[in-house]
């Protein structure tokens, strides 16, 4: 019977001392940078009901997602996705020209087969501009999540920027593209698979040449490049302003010498549908999925309350805890108290020890 | 030297078939007698003998970045990675097959089908709106109609000759089957320049 005892679901996983130490510690460097670039904290409830947000559930969120019925027979939805939750609480209090800053460091609960560890995805932490319009927003969101892994000392990270409006441009063209089938063309990067597909809406130079384009991952400068060579296509399906937007961010970024830690990857068109322009997603060496994720979303809010234009990232911070090697990150050495006769005595001494900013642990009979 | 990409390749036939096309390219390995791991001649890829059915997992953990998989492995595996390059050897087809001279023919369950391909032939015939009872079954399947399990298999059929054999015949055939050179999404992010020289080096 006892074995039973000992199972844990996926996902409900307990982390202890020095990992829970290194957890809580990463977490509050994440959210000194969140302070002092201004941003509040916000708390989302562990659970909503679920007809809140059914519609904004995509197909994959919905097989994932935990629902539950309350005494009264409401169907309710624990917590899977923070941006959700956080919109919802925003819809209620937000106006219209309102700009606030919110972060948050959450525990998130989605299903994951008990044979798979891999997504590790339970505990989000992230960073949302409310009420931001245009490029500055946009520049903020990224270069604040290029800070916390610049911070983190978080080698070999690049942060992969895309844009939503890119592919509504492009649908906009093909008013039958089945956009679901598209994304997941794209995101299966089969050139074959998603030339043939475009074939049935546009001549087969094109959809090649589209093909290219949502294939296309690259520096800066070989962005640049791409959208020279390829200026006819872009007119002709009149999707420059995405391009050109990304280009201007790009400049910004190359302004502040930061750039090197981007690439421009038209491949990235978000998975959630509520991303309505610029989206990203940050990705490291060794690690399996993306470690952190955003974009814009300037329609979610007005499901709630009024529009309010919006962008945010969270950051999966599980995934990334083991790669983080600083030694800040770890507990610090403690001195045993020991050698002096009585509690009192011992007591005393470890105090004056510990004002001077040591960790002292006072040895006793018995501990 | 640069770090060489992360390859699982499946063992047993498919090897064979992998092994030969990549001399062609000019990148050639071997393995050591029981050694399950070895680097190609030129030091682009580290490579991985595995189990084929396994395979997908260790792409998706990243563990290899990439790997050389048939399609309906993919499928049954339920991951999700890209699809970077589709190979000229290995398709074969995903066929409903049974009896001859069955037909495709209902009882009041739908159609019983023993196959190993349960998530491939659940999801077909759902989307097709066709009611089936599906048994798995991890091998032989042809056994299925003899034996009186069930009347249809679905399974790959490459030349047809068992099928033949055990008095069975493909009634239809649901999909085709490619080997696909794959990689785990992120692996290809942080790679991917290294991917691509790879992929141009493969291309047919």
């Amino acid at each position: 019977m006892k074995e039973k005892l000992l199972k844990t679901p996926q996902g409900a996983e307990s982390i202890f001392l020095d990992e829970a130490y290194k957890h809580e510690k990463i977490n509050e460097v994440i959210n000194n940078i969140y302070t002092t670039w201004g941003y509040l904290p916000i708390k989302t409830p562990v659970f909503d009901y679920y007809e809140t947000y059914e519609k904004l559930l995509s197909a994959e969120s919905k097989k994932n997602c935990f629902r539950l019925m309350d005494r009264d027979g409401e169907l309710l939805l624990l917590r899977n996705d923070i941006t959700l939750f956080l919109a919802r609480q925003l819809g209620r209090v937000a106006k219209k020209d309102d700009v606030i800053r919110v972060h948050y460091a959450d525990s998130i609960l989605r299903h994951q087969s008990e044979i798979d560890i891999s997504s590790n995805e339970f505990f989000q932490t992230g960073a949302d501009l409310v009420g931001a319009k245009g490029m500055d927003g946009d520049l903020e969101a990224i270069t604040l999540l290029h800070r916390i892994f610049m911070d983190l000392e978080l080698a070999e990270t690049k942060i992969h920027l895309g844009s939503r409006s890119l592919l509504d441009e492009v649908v906009h063209n093909f008013p039958t593209v089945d956009i679901d089938r598209l994304i997941s063309l794209i995101n299966l990067r089969d050139p074959e698979a998603l030339t043939t597909y475009l074939e049935s809406f546009a001549n087969s130079t094109i959809a090649l040449k589209i093909t290219k384009l949502f294939l296309f991952i690259g520096t800066f400068e070989e962005f640049n490049d791409f959208v020279s060579i390829n200026e006819k296509l872009l007119l002709e399906l009149n999707i420059t302003k995405s391009i050109k937007y990304l280009h201007n961010i790009g400049k910004t970024l190359l302004d502040i010498k930061i750039i090197d830690d981007f690439r421009f990857d038209l491949s990235e068109v978000a998975n959630r549908d509520y991303y309505t322009g610029i989206v990203f997603k940050a990705y490291t060496k060794d690690i399996d999925s993306a470690i952190a994720s955003g974009g814009r979303y300037d329609n979610l809010i007005s499901s709630f309350g009024e529009k309010i234009p919006s962008v945010g990232f969270s950051i999966l911070l599980r995934k990334i805890e083991h790669k983080i090697n600083s030694d800040r990150f770890n507990p610090p050495e403690t001195v045993i108290m020991d050698g002096l006769n009585g509690f009192s005595a011992k007591y005393l001494r470890a105090e004056e020890l510990r004002s001077s900013g040591k960790c002292v642990i006072i040895k006793g009979e018995n501990i | 030297m640069s770090e060489p990409l992360t390859l699982a390749l499946p063992k047993g036939r498919l090897f064979d078939n992998v092994q030969k096309h990549f001399a062609t390219k000019g990148i050639e390995f071997s393995f050591e007698k029981r050694k399950l791991t070895a680097y190609d001649s030129q030091g682009l890829l580290k490579i991985f003998l595995v189990k084929n059915s396994d395979l997908p997992t260790y792409v998706n953990y990243g563990i290899a970045g990439l790997g050389v998989c048939g399609d309906d492995v993919v499928y049954e595996s339920g991951l999700k990675f890209n699809n970077l390059l589709p190979f000229d050897f290995g398709g074969t087809k995903i066929c409903l097959c049974g009896p001859k001279g069955i037909g495709e023919k209902s009882d009041l369950d739908g159609l019983r089908i023993a196959t190993s391909y349960t998530e491939f032939t659940k999801d077909f015939f759902h989307n097709e709106g066709t009611p089936v009872k599906i048994i798995n079954l991890n091998g032989s399947v042809e056994l299925a109609p003899i034996l009186g399990l069930t009347p249809y298999i679905v399974d790959l059929v490459e030349t047809g000759s068992t099928l033949k054999a055990n008095n069975l015949e493909v009634i239809r055939t649901l999909s085709d089957i490619k080997v696909n050179l794959i990689a785990n999404p992120s692996y290809y992010k942080t790679n991917y320049e290294k991917i691509n020289k790879l992929i141009e080096i493969l291309r047919d």
